[in-house]
Order: C-alpha cells, then structure tokens, then sequence
C-alpha cells in the first residue's frame, strides 16, 4: 500500500526527484532576477502615477481652494501652480542666451575700457602738472599713443573697435528679444515679470551695466527658482513650501499660506505631502509649454515689493458712508462687474480680484447667485441692518469683511483690504453685477 | 619524528605516502563533521546498501551530534507514509525555518516607523532586487503556516494523538498554535498599509474588553490608545524577537517530546491502551539514515518549489495605500485566520465574545487530553471527541463567515455599489473602474441609460433633450431651488468635487472602449440587482482629463429617494417602497410645478408630489503608468 510509505520508495528517486527541484527553484529564481530590473522600472512608475492620483485627490481637497481647481492660481489669493515660469521655462531663452555672452564680454571690454581712460586721465593730469622729466615725459607720451590707438572705435582690432562691432552684433538680436518680448506682454500686464517695467526703463535710459543687468533680469527671473534664490531642485522647493507654509506671505497676499505638514504642524502625513509634490510636478510640459499656458494663469507669484505699482487712483478705503455716498452717484456696469468680480480685469487701481474663487457654490463663501436676494430677503430684515440698502451692506460687506459674518461661515477668511484696492466705479459695477441676479441675468 | 609532542601530518605523510595521508585526513574530518560517518559510511548510505561495519554508523550522528539529537534515529514503517502525519508537522518546521530566511532579509530593508516603513515597502518592490519575491514568500509562507499548523493540530486530534503519553507535547503544540497565529498577527501590521492597519486594529480591539484592566491591557498593546509610532514598534518587536524567540524554545519542547515518545503510530496498528512507538521491532525500522532524511531533503526542494512556482505567477503579497488612522475603509476584516473571533464578536458581548469565548476555547483545548481519557485511539471509539472536533471546524467555519463584511454589516446600496466598481487594490481585489486602459478612458460623460434601449444613440439623444427641460427639486440646497437635473448633477459634481470640465452633454461609449462599456454595463447591471433601495437609478460617469496622463473618473447615481432600514428598502403594507416625498418648511409636500409656478396634474387629475431625487458621486483619479489590473 503506498500511502503507507515514502511517495518515491527508491533512495535513487527521492534523491533524483530532489535535485530536479532544487536546480528548477534556481532556475526560476534566476529567471526572475533577470526580469528584476525592468519589473523594479516598472513598479517604480506604477507606484509614482498611483502616488499622482492620491495627489490629486489631495489637492482638490485641500489646494485647489486658494491656487484654483485647475492650478492657474486664483487672483489676489494665491499663485498659479500650473505655470511655465514655476518649472522654470523661459519664452526667450535662446536669444536672451546669446545676448548675455555678447554682453558679457562688452561688459569686460567695457572694464578695461575704463582702466584705460583713468589711466589716461592720470596720465594727461601728470603731463600737465609740468614737473615730469622729459624721460618720462616720452614714456607717457608713448603710453597715450597707445591707449589712443585702442580706444579708437575706427580700428576694429582696439578695444573700442570691438565694442562697436560687438554691439553692431547685438543690434539684430535685441530686435529679435523685443519682438518676443512683445508676445509676452499680455503676462507681463498679469504681474509676469512683475519687474519688467522699472528694468526696461533703467536699460533703456542707462549704460551697459543696466543693459547687462536687464538681460539677466531676464534670464533668471523667467525661472521661479533662481527668482527666490533657491538653490535646490523644483520638487525641494515645492515640499518645503508645502511643509512649511508662507508664514510671512501676510505681506504679499492677504491670506497666509499654512504649514501643511504634520512636521510643520499641519495636518498632512510626509507622503501625502509627497504625493502632492508628484501631483503638482506632473504638470511640467518640460520643452512644450505654450505662451497660451502662461496667459492662461490666473495669478502669478510675487516678490517682495513688486505688487500694486499702478496708477494713483481715489480707493475707497474702509470709509463706508463716504463709499455709499460716492457709488450712489454712479451707474454701474454689470458686465465689467462680472469681469472684475471674476478676476479678468482689473480694477481702477490695478488690482485684480478672484471674488469668484471662493463665492461659488456656498461652501466656504456665499453663493454668488443668491446673494442679492438673501441680502434683500433676509440680512435687511435683521434688526441691526434696520434702515440699511443692500448697496451700503454689500459695500460694507466688501471693505469691512469680518465686522459681520453670516451664520456657517467663519470670521477672517476674506480679504480685509478690498476697499483700498478698488474705487467707487469698481464698486458700483460689482454691485451691478450681483444685483444682475435678481433682475434674472 | 615530529618536534610536536604528538605525530602530525607530516609524520603520517611519511609514515604512509602522501594521498594516504590526506585521505585518511579528510575521511577523519568528515567523521567528526558528520558525528560518527566516514565517507564510506556515507557512500553506502546513499546508496542504499546496508551499513557494513558494526556499531552502527549511521546512528552515531543522532547519539553524539547536535542537529540530528532532535531526531529519532528510525521511523516506524507505518508512519512514514503520506497517512498518518501528511507531513504536516514537518512542513510547519519549514515554515518555521522558511519564515526565519526570508524574514532576515526583509529586516535588511525595514525600519519600523510610521514615517519610513510604508516607504521602505514601496522600496522594497521598486528598488530591491527580488525584493517583490522575497516579500510574497514571506507573505504567503505567513498564511500557510498559520493554516498547515492548524491542520497538524486537527490531524493529531483525529489520530487521537495526544492521548496518554503524549498529553504535554500536545499541550506545547497548542502553545506552537497560537505563538504561530500571533506571529502572523504582529507581521501583519508591518506594512504600515490601510489593510495592516485596520485589520490589526479590529484585531486588538478585543484588547480593551478586558475586565477592570481593559484600559491597561490595549494601552500596552498598542503603545497608545490607537495605533501609532509606539504601537508599530512593539509589533515589531514582538515579531522578530519575543515571539520567533519563544516559537524556537517550544519548537525545541516539542521536538524533544517526540524523541522521548516516538512518533505515534496509526490507531489500527496498535491495541488498544497500548502505546508501542518505542519499541519498534527490527523488521519495521526505517533509519533516518538514509531513507528519512534523502525523503525530507527531497520534500525540501519540492515544498519550495511549490512556494517559488506560487510566488511567481499566482501569488503577490498585497500592499494598500499608506495606513490612514482618520480614514476607515469599507469592508475591513481582522486577517482570516482571526476572522472567526470578528464574527463572534457579532452575536453580542465584547468581552464574552472576544475575550471569554477565545480564551476558553483555547484552553479547553489546551486541557484536550486532560479531559478525554479514553484509552482508546481507534476512531470507532471516538464518536465524541471526533463528534465535537468536526463541530469545532464547523463552528469556525461558520463564524469566519461571520466576520466577513457581507454578513450583517448594512451599507447603502449606492455606496456598496461605487465602491466595489472604484476601491483600491485591497484583499485581492480591485475596482473594475481601475482596471479600464487608460487609452480605453475616452473624456466625455456616459449614462447606463445607453443599456436600456435598442438603439442606444437616440436614447442618449433625447436623454439629453429631455435633460434640459426637467424640473427636480434639490433638497440639499438651502432655502431650495428648482433646478434641471442636468444642472443639479453639474452642480454637485462641480460645487463638492472641484470637476474642472463638465462635458456639453452625454454620449454614448466609443466602439474601441469595450472596457469602458463593460463597466457601464456592470453598473447598470448592478443598479437592477440593488433596484429595490434604488428605484428609478440611473447611473452616470464622467471622465474628464485632469493633467497630462491623468484622468479623473466621476461616478454619480441618481435615484428615487426610499425609505431604507438596515441597507434594504421599508416596504408599506402592500410592498411597496415607500417613497421620501420633498416637504416644505411647515411640513406640507411640495408638488410637481411647471415653470411658471402653476401646479402639475397627472391624468387623474391629482397633484403630483415632488419625490426626493438624490444623488451620490464619487470619483478617482487614474494615471496612465498606476496599470490596475484584475
């Protein structure tokens, strides 16, 4: 009966049967450490594509309320995330490149030029002061014929001749920069190149250090890295940002971005904040980014001391019953209402608002649609907005944010300084614009 | 001669010529290696001839050598078939060694800390070299370990194994038993994934039950009140050092025991009362030496073969999203070998069910042989304890099936339904939604209403016609408002779910998406089964591109709003769901109105009421490199 002993009863087969196996596990064990490396390649782009999935999930819970559900940044509140400058894509960079090496050695013959021309002067100034021997009065003479002879701009070999010549060169090139400067305009007015205006002015009026400088201007400030100074990589940069925060943001943005990590003292694990990371490098384009790609963003980042350079307009300030007074003189437009309450354009200060980025829907601001009508319907009929038009509230609404909150909605969260960013005539198109709703626009 | 005191190797070179001498040499090496065999002893071993000196050479290794002490020197005839032991206590000792290997090498790569251990297992399968093998051969040697020793435990009852002299070997193997199943338990929660944590967590949640101590007893289980940095590391510990520890010393008691009492024979070969395992007669001996150990080699390389061959093509350990303590997910379950105390945990009292009920059953099992003296091992004469051993498997049995999510466990039908067609790997299971190529994942939004009709295009068409004009009511919106229904589902996608591009209208499914149409066809076929809670669904998707190679999915059901109690539909006296009708503030229904406000008769003449329409989403996200597969 065989159930009763071994399987294989030969010592021959059991020690057969035995080897046979041993070399088929390492076989297949071999088999699969060939295929390692290409599974290992594999899992590792599996695991980065399931990490931008949960990324996403997390931004649109937790990011996309401040830089917009679609990452171009919500004017006023938050920067573009989806931004060919954020992963350092230069529109000009080709012919902006050739400048700065021609520049930079018009730079250096620049220098030396200098050199010359001191020493020149103090060389006349010692000739002139009658007391050099007439030795040295032929060595000073032999020396000025040859600074004459390089800082002639007629002799192409002198160091002038050389500076014509380089800039003879550079000519077509700063044509060719200013035409796609030019395409670039329509971002530039959206706070692209914030610096752009005070740079060209300072270039255009001044010598070569000023040009040199606006070309490098150009160069790093395209790239949101060497903007910040950062030295480390893009994923670096956005993972400190997420887990730290912008604490001292208050100065550039009203709202101050929180520490998000849990290392920071905020609510998301270190792998959440990498998956966001993965999620928000996923939109580099790398070569094929677009100028529609930068005019498509909202909002860009800004540095310190950049914003608000526009024109000096009467803002209304947080003076309500002045406010009241100055927008019922008014008619006002609803469609540039809708324009300016949305974040397409700007208002008479030159500011530009994203109302709509938060009044959507009712969840964290109210609905942009119904708010004329509970205005009307129900705040004026609480007791302490007694005698009050639903313009002097909603005025009082937009430049005293917090003074009165409606109930389920929390205290804070809204600009405080609409009033100073606006003029009565932006008030008064605003209000047009919700009041549009109730007439059934 | 030889400066040294004694005659060294070089003397016996020239005593007796140099291949003499080192042969001589190696076959003495290979003496004292072995214990007591010289090579010939081994060639003749092999061979199978019979052992030409006297004593015995080849039971010296098991008298004077350390690793063959624990071994009998020869088998009865009657137990080295696949009847009685089916090997079993064998393979556990495998397990035991197989486990060890392959543990050291995940401990290579393994901190455990919440902040890296889940890393460090995305590591180990993207970044170390057959680091996924090694990791599913742990994994699955894991959970048969756990199952071939239970079975060993069940074979020694049916044998009547544990009856008198054997009682403490017994005890010690249910001893093996648990140390087994909370080793699995503590490598459990290893991974630091959704399913280790949660399963663990239903696990350990036994541990504040404990009378008077409860508090005490989870806190130092769990190094905190729930599971975190202090918790993993305790498992940790208790993994790779407490319990491997106390597994190696009753591994050694066990095995001790059965050299003291000899391997039990089959009940029938013996008389009865009589235990005869020691005193095997010439003709019945098989030796170790050769026959037992060429056969347990050859076991070897065939066990492991069988682990290789699964861990190859059928078996991959699973690993979840990272663990998330805020977040349970649908459906989680203790591992199934736990499963068992998860249903008991179900009829009631969570002390008596979770710490009375196992605590009992464990001991009255450990007290097995103490309890039935019989001394009979003949099955005939078992009828009860074979009576109450196949009860007990069906008891489990029964209660394991308890502790599954589907049994008595209400979840709304919309949500059971979106998450089985959405949920992440887990459990060996994966959303079909997940496993659509991403090529087959065509933007635009699809309605199971394409399913319902021959002619599928047209009854998309005038969907979409029909859309535009229908009136609903939208409870959820404060102070109310009549909305379409197209606009209600765009709303609620948009205003809840941040979707950056609603699509114009719906469509029906591209030809050259059969996957995409497959899970259509899945959800509507599931919204007809569930078609009681759910009356009047309609199932929708929405694809839309995200990001370059992502895509969002979004899933909504719109239904008819129904009374529900305990995930099923209340049916009225004549059995019918009853319907959740829309009321004003003052408790009055609203009814059906055209647009201008005048109230909408049906061809009776009556008013028809406004039934509450709801809606539930949910949505993923797929990439084009994730590769979900089924």
């Amino acid at each position: 009966m065989l159930i009763n002993r071994f399987v294989i009863n030969s010592i021959e087969g059991r020690i057969l049967a035995g080897i046979t196996m041993f070399v088929a596990v390492m076989i297949l064990v071999g088999w699969v450490a060939i295929n390692e490396p290409a599974r290992m390649a594999s899992f590792e782009e599996q695991h980065l594509g399931r990490s931008i999935e949960r990324g996403g999930e997390l931004f649109a819970a937790n990011c996309s309320t401040c830089h917009g559900k679609d990452s171009l940044g919500i004017a006023g509140r938050a920067p573009a995330l989806r931004n060919p400058q954020l992963f350092g894509f230069n529109f000009i960079d080709a012919v902006n490149g050739q400048i700065l090496g021609l520049e930079r050695q018009w730079n250096d013959l620049d220098t030396q030029l200098e050199t010359l021309n001191t020493d020149r002067g103090a060389l006349t100034a010692e000739l002139g002061s009658g007391t050099v021997t007439a030795e040295r009065q032929t060595e000073i003479a032999t020396r000025l014929t040859e600074i004459n002879a390089q800082i002639n701009p007629d002799d192409p070999e002198s160091i002038a001749g050389r500076i014509a010549a380089l800039q003879a060169q550079l000519e077509p090139l700063y044509a060719e920069r200013d035409t796609q400067l030019m395409a670039l305009e329509q971002a530039m007015l959206a706070d692209y190149l914030p610096k752009y205006n005070q740079m060209r002015a300072a270039a255009d009026s001044g010598g070569v250090t000023e040009k040199f400088s606006f070309t490098v201007y150009l160069d790093q400030d395209a790239d949101r890295l060497a903007q910040v100074g950062w030295g480390g990589d893009l994923a670096g940069y956005i993972r400190t940002t997420l887990i730290h925060g912008r604490p001292g943001s208050n100065n550039l943005w009203p709202q101050a971005m929180v520490a998000w990590s849990q290392t920071g003292g905020g609510p998301l694990r270190a792998d959440q904040i990498d998956d966001i990371v993965n999620y928000i490098l996923n939109y580099n384009k790398g070569d094929a980014w677009t100028l529609e790609d930068l005019y498509a963003v909202q909002q860009f980042a800004r540095l310190p001391g950049s914003g608000g350079a526009g024109p000096a307009v009467a803002t209304l300030g947080t003076d309500v019953d002045s406010a009241v007074t100055a927008v019922a003189a008014l008619t006002g437009d609803a469609d540039r209402g809708k324009q300016l309450y949305e974040g397409q354009a700007r208002s008479q200060a030159n500011a530009r608002f994203g109302c709509s980025g938060c009044h959507m829907g009712g969840s964290q601001a109210p609905d942009t649609e119904l708010t004329w009508a509970n205005v009307t319907g129900q705040r004026l009929n609480e007791a302490q907005f007694a005698g009050w038009t639903p313009e002097q509230y909603l005025i009082h609404s937009i430049v005293l944010p917090n003074e009165y909150i409606v109930t389920g909605y929390s205290s804070g969260v809204m600009p405080a300084n609409f009033g100073e960013q606006m003029t009565a005539q932006d008030m008064a198109d605003i209000i047009a614009y919700l009041r549009s709703y109730a007439e059934g626009g | 001669m030889s400066i040294l005191p004694f005659p060294s190797f070089l003397d016996d070179v020239r005593e007796k010529g140099l291949k003499k001498a080192v042969l001589e040499g190696v076959d003495e090496t290979v003496q004292r290696i072995t214990a007591g065999m010289n090579i010939q002893d081994i060639r003749e071993a092999l061979r199978g001839d019979p052992p030409s000196r006297r004593p015995n050479p080849r039971l010296s290794p098991h008298a004077d050598g350390f690793w063959l002490h624990m071994r009998p020197g020869y088998f009865h005839q009657d137990m080295t078939g696949i009847y009685p032991t089916f090997r079993l206590g064998w393979l556990s000792t495998y397990f035991v060694v197989f486990e060890t290997i392959t543990g050291l090498l995940l401990m290579l790569w393994y901190t455990p800390s919440p902040e890296l251990a889940y890393g460090n297992m995305l590591k180990i399968l993207n970044n170390v070299p057959l680091g996924q093998f090694i990791r599913d051969l742990h994994r699955l040697g894991a959970e048969a370990m756990v199952l071939i020793v239970a079975l060993h435990m069940m074979r020694t009852w049916v044998t009547g194994s544990y009856k008198k002299p054997r009682q403490f070997t017994w005890f010690t193997g249910v001893l093996l038993l648990t140390i087994t199943g909370l080793l699995s338990f503590t490598g459990y929660l290893l991974p630091w994934d959704q399913l280790a944590l949660w399963a663990v967590t239903i696990g350990a949640s036994m541990a504040e039950a404990t009378p008077v101590i409860g508090e005490q007893v989870n806190l130092l289980v769990r190094g905190a009140p729930e599971l975190g940095a202090n918790g993993l590391l305790r498992f940790y510990l208790a993994h790779v050092l407490l319990l491997p520890l106390l597994l190696f010393i009753f591994t050694g008691v066990h095995y001790y025991k059965v050299i003291i009492h000899g391997h039990s024979l089959p009940p029938r070969v013996e008389n009865i009362g009589e235990d005869t395992a020691k005193r095997v007669p010439l003709d019945k001996r098989v030796y170790f030496i050769p026959d037992v150990l060429t056969n347990e080699l050859m076991w070897l390389g065939v066990t492991t073969f069988i682990m290789v061959v699964l861990c190859i093509w059928f078996y991959h350990a699973p690993l979840e999203s990272h663990a998330d303590p805020q977040n349970t997910p649908l459906g989680t379950t203790a591992p199934w070998y736990f499963l068992w105390i998860q249903g008991a945990l179900k009829l009631g009292d969570k002390f008596f069910w979770g710490i009375l009920f196992p605590t009992l059953a464990l001991g009255a099992l450990s007290l097995l042989p103490y309890l039935d003296v019989t001394p009979s091992r003949r099955y005939a004469h078992r009828r009860i304890s074979l009576s109450v051993a196949m009860g007990l498997v069906s008891f489990t049995t029964v209660l394991s099936y308890m502790g599954l999510p589907e049994f008595a466990v209400a979840t709304a039908a919309e949500t059971e339904i979106l998450h089985e067609l959405t949920m992440e790997p887990a459990h060996n299971h994966v959303g079909k939604m997940r496993t659509v190529p991403y090529a087959q994942l065509v933007p635009g939004a699809y309605t199971t209403l394409q399913l319902e009709s021959d002619n599928p295009r047209a009854a998309v068409e005038e969907f979409n016609e029909e859309m535009a004009g229908r009136i609903v009511w939208d409870p959820n919106q404060e102070g109310g408002k009549f909305v379409t229904e197209y606009d209600f589902v765009e709303f609620r996608l948009t205003s809840t779910d941040h979707l950056i591009n609603m699509p114009a209208s719906f469509r029906t499914v591209p030809d050259d998406a059969p996957q995409l149409y497959s899970v259509l066809k899945t959800f509507a076929h599931e919204l007809e089964e569930r078609h009681g809670e759910l009356p009047g669904a309609r199932g929708m998707i929405v694809v839309s591109d995200y990001q370059p190679g992502l895509r969002r999915v979004d899933m909504a059901i719109i239904w008819d709003g129904v009374e529900i109690e305990n995930g099923r539909a209340k049916l009225d006296e004549t059995g019918n769901p009853i319907p959740l009708l829309v009321r004003d503030a003052e408790g009055n229904v609203r009814m059906m109105q055209d647009a201008d406000g005048n109230v909408l008769l049906d061809e009776a003449g009556n008013p028809i009421p406004v039934q509450e329409r709801r809606i539930y989403t949910r949505h993923i996200y797929l990439h084009v490199d994730s590769a979900y597969f089924d």
